[in-house]
């Protein structure tokens, strides 16, 4: 029964993609400036040449004819040329793919190591000075934007402290032989200690600076839900059951109060997979988000084409994890 | 004596100020019987009870007092003391049986756990691994069986939201008397249930005290209940009480004109023509409690004297107490 659900909701997908398709191929149409011409630059191509090029790159063609042939495409399975890599587009995105991955990975983990214990004690210790303290880091969490974090993070651990590695994913005295191309768990795999060092200790800055503002939703969702739970009559049932207090509260309370903390993360994890791109630039990290924003600025059609597309399905997916989720932690609820 | 609460105070600190929830309450429960403590909402029957396992509610607190169980005052006990004795020496019954089981967690498991906290089943090692948890599940399944859960073995891993509410209340009790416990607490056990379901429950309350000798105290503000299924009766009002003693007497003769107006107010079907008398008023302010006795406001044998004496029980029999100044 579960299994046809969850059937039933991928196919579901498949006009939403279709959709998501058509919107971004007209946007990206709809912007001004001309991809040959910022492909030339101030190279002294003629204007026959010009033209040759938009017909290799079949964008003399009707606009018609061009959205059936990129909607065939899709359906086959090919996303296009990139006109800036001059590669398949899968091929791009599937090389930038693996660093964003680990990098939005890194920042959930941060985000609930920290998050969730910081919400359990402010609702356990509720109006005590731990709590005030607490709330109020949140709340700056919240409010601090991205960028000028990272900023300050780099400035402190980077510059001032010389802590930790501000660019890039790896030392470059490291080597490291890539089989899923996160690092982290490549270097695992392989069994290469150092490598696995280097890899997080990178990690640390972007994944922390990606994830402040997700580890403050989750501390203060996670403690308004958790102050809820702490009321309710199952709870004095375990404690007049004679369990201890740290039972009750990890055991009896937590998980329900983790509901209504997976539909947050839930819908964060589509953000963070593709709203890091300030992150990306920040900490020159080599994944998708600075390589869309290379590609919309070079009119590199096919390439934002296919990230948009990628970035709408991780939504679609995510929404249905956290579905899945929702119906083991309550088994009230069926999908 | 099993039990024996002396001059117990619970105070809530409000924004309006002390909320004196419990109000110098005096009881004892002896050893075997079934003691209904009856009272309208807000009488502090509730608040008794939860102080009796020290549960009461932050910020609620017991400010003074003596509740002896078997000898030992229960309020000079560490908090790990008073865990090992909660769901072991003393159970507790709720009133919603549908908020009070975990929504997230199995039935049986949740009975099992009230086994587990206390390692009342000894498991024997074979190899590494013990087979403890087994023998807990046999014992899980004989205590569903004997609080009347059908098919135990296919109800053990449903979840709470499957079980009819008279079944969640068999197993809330399957797990009080996990722990084989010598007091067991009700709180108005039956109200959130349908009326053939009540008197079920309460017959398997009833059965429980008389095969295993556990001393109940039943809460209920229904004095139908409690003259049926009690053996002793405490009438509470504004977190005092204002009589007590056995139960027959208490519902032929009873002493206090609240008792006497509590039952005038409930319907009978054999005395068709005798209109039900309403007490009029309500419970008194809490915060703002008036001096003297409680009741004088609503009751119709007031005089002056009644505001500003504060009363002894009076005993107008062996074992029949009253608080109030038509027995001075």
């Amino acid at each position: 029964m579960k299994k046809i659900k969850v059937l039933e909701r991928i196919l579901a997908t498949i006009p939403l993609m279709l959709g998501v398709a058509i919107l971004v191929f007209v946007f990206m149409r709809m912007l001004p400036g001309d991809p040959v011409d910022i492909m030339m630059g101030d190279s002294l191509a003629t204007e026959a040449e010009m033209s040759m090029i938009r017909e290799s790159m079949g964008l003399d063609e009707p606009f018609g004819s061009q959205l059936l042939s990129f909607l065939g495409g899709i359906l086959k399975g090919d996303l296009g040329n990139s006109y800036m890599f001059n590669a398949p587009v899968k091929d791009v995105i599937l090389r930038a793919l693996p660093a964003t991955i680990e990098l939005a990975l890194a920042a959930i983990v941060i985000a609930l190591l920290l998050g969730v214990p910081i919400g359990i004690l402010s609702a356990v210790k509720r109006n005590s000075w731990l709590d005030r303290i607490t709330m109020g880091w949140a709340f700056l969490g919240i409010s601090m934007p991205a960028f000028w974090l990272g900023l300050v993070l780099i400035i402190l651990f980077g510059v001032n402290w010389g802590l930790l590695p501000t660019q890039g994913r790896l030392d470059h005295f490291v080597e490291l032989k890539t089989i899923t191309g996160i690092y982290t768990l490549d270097s695992i795999l392989t069994g290469n200690l150092e490598a696995f060092k280097s890899s997080v200790r990178h990690l640390l800055l972007p994944g922390f600076t990606l994830g402040a503002n997700l580890m403050a939703i989750v501390a203060r969702v996670v403690r308004s839900s958790m102050i809820e739970v702490l009321e309710q009559d199952y709870v004095t049932l375990a404690r007049a059951k004679g369990l201890v207090e740290w039972a009750v509260v990890t055991k009896h309370a937590l998980r329900n109060a983790l509901i209504p903390v997976i539909t947050v993360v839930g819908l964060q994890v589509g953000v963070l997979l593709g709203g890091n791109m300030i992150v990306e630039q920040v900490f020159s990290w080599p994944g998708l988000g600075r390589l869309v924003v290379d590609a919309i600025y070079g009119r590199d059609y096919p390439l934002v084409q296919g990230a948009v597309m990628l970035y709408a399905l991780t939504f679609v997916v995510a929404n249905l994890i956290v579905d899945i989720l929702y119906t083991n932690l309550n088994p009230k609820i069926e999908l | 004596m099993l039990l024996d609460v002396k001059d117990l105070r619970v105070q809530f600190p409000s924004s309006r100020g002390l909320v004196k929830a419990v109000n110098g309450l005096t009881l004892s429960a002896n050893k075997g019987e079934i003691l209904g403590i009856v009272g309208e909402s807000g009488s502090g029957k509730s608040m008794s009870l939860l102080s009796m396992l020290r549960l009461v509610p932050k910020p609620g607190e017991i400010v003074s007092g003596e509740i002896n169980f078997n000898g030992d005052n229960l309020l000079k006990k560490s908090d790990r003391e008073m865990r090992m004795l909660r769901g072991k020496d003393i159970s507790m019954v709720f009133q919603d049986p549908m908020t009070t089981l975990n929504p997230v967690f199995p039935v049986g498991e949740q009975i099992r756990e009230a086994l587990r906290i206390h390692g009342l089943i000894k498991g024997e090692r074979k190899w590494f691994f013990s087979d403890r948890k087994d023998r807990e599940r046999e014992r899980v399944l004989e205590l569903m069986a004997e609080v009347g859960i059908p098919s135990p073995d296919l109800r053990y891993l449903e979840y709470p939201h499957q079980f009819s509410g008279g079944m969640q209340q068999r197993a809330l009790i399957a797990i009080a008397l996990a722990g084989e416990p010598q007091l067991l607490l009700a709180d108005e056990p039956t109200t959130a249930l349908d009326v053939t379901i009540q008197a079920q429950i309460l017959e398997l309350l009833n059965r429980i005290n008389e095969e295993h000798g556990t001393t109940i105290i039943l809460v209920t503000h229904d004095l139908g209940v409690a003259a049926e299924f009690t053996h002793r009766m405490v009438v509470m009002y504004a977190g005092l009480v204002l009589e007590q003693g056995p139960t027959r007497t208490l519902v032929e003769e009873p002493a206090h004109p609240y008792t006497q107006g509590l039952l005038n107010s409930i319907p009978r079907i054999e005395d068709r023509r005798k209109k039900i008398e309403a007490i009029p008023g309500t419970v008194p302010d809490l915060i703002n409690m008036p001096p003297g006795c409680p009741f004088h406001q609503r009751c119709k044998y007031a005089k002056r004297e009644c505001i500003g004496t504060e009363l002894e029980m009076i005993e107008v029999d062996k074992g029949h107490q009253v608080r109030c100044i038509l027995y001075t």
